[in-house]
């Protein structure tokens, strides 16, 4: 379901949506001024914050 | 809270439930739902560590809303960690239809999340989401959309009013 490629030291992964998922998401990354990779970065984020999951931040911030 | 010991016993008939149009009131409990029909056939069969947040942005949402007077079963699981197993348990006994039709990869219907977005991670960052799935029995692709379909359906970001 998702392809995952490395490439430029990062990894990068195709993740299927349904369509009003996709939109929504694009969206609140319009009106946040984000990527939509970013926005759905941040999103996971909040979630593996949550669950007390530890992961080394991204120093590049949401430049993709 | 519900509990089975028996999942022979289970009848999803008997279990709270709502109609598909009253999802704003589904309890924030982790369960295992049944999607019913109004003939009283299982439809589907699903997770959530949290029913409400799962069904206000369900990726079957359109796709069940088309089907006439569906309504939402419950059980209400008080170990998350058990609802793999009593969904999977449940999928094999009650065989529902909208299930089986899913059993192509993943577990989900490609012909329905049919938008591709490409996410970049960090390698610490996937490694995170990798063992986050595999706590949650799910494949990281799954657990990413799932993820995000919740978090997206809690109403924090606001994604309704726009």
């Amino acid at each position: 379901m998702a392809a995952r490629e490395k490439r430029e030291g990062y990894t990068w992964l195709s993740v299927h949506m349904s369509e009003g998922m996709k939109e929504i998401i694009s969206r609140l990354s319009r009106r946040e001024d984000r990527s939509v990779s970013g926005m759905a970065r941040r999103l996971m984020a909040e979630a593996l914050r949550a669950r007390g999951e530890d992961w080394q931040e991204d120093v590049d911030g949401d430049g993709d | 809270m519900a509990t089975v010991t028996n999942l022979g016993a289970l009848d999803p008939l008997a279990l709270p439930a709502l109609p598909l149009s009253e999802r704003k009131a589904l309890p924030p409990c982790a369960a295992v739902y049944f999607v019913l029909a109004a003939d009283d056939a299982v439809l589907y069969i699903g997770r959530s560590i949290s029913l409400a947040n799962r069904w206000l942005a369900h990726h079957r949402l359109h796709h069940i809303e088309s089907i006439s007077s569906c309504r939402i079963a419950w059980l209400a699981v008080s170990d998350a960690r058990l609802l793999p197993s009593i969904e999977k348990a449940c999928i094999e006994r009650f065989l529902p239809s909208l299930n089986r039709t899913e059993v192509v990869r993943d577990g989900t219907n490609p012909d329905l999340l049919n938008e591709v977005f490409t996410l970049r991670v960090t390698e610490s960052l996937y490694n995170a989401i990798v063992r986050a799935a595999r706590k949650d029995r799910r494949k990281p692709a799954d657990w990413i959309r799932v993820t995000i379909e919740e978090a997206l359906g809690n109403g924090k970001h606001g994604h309704d009013d726009g």
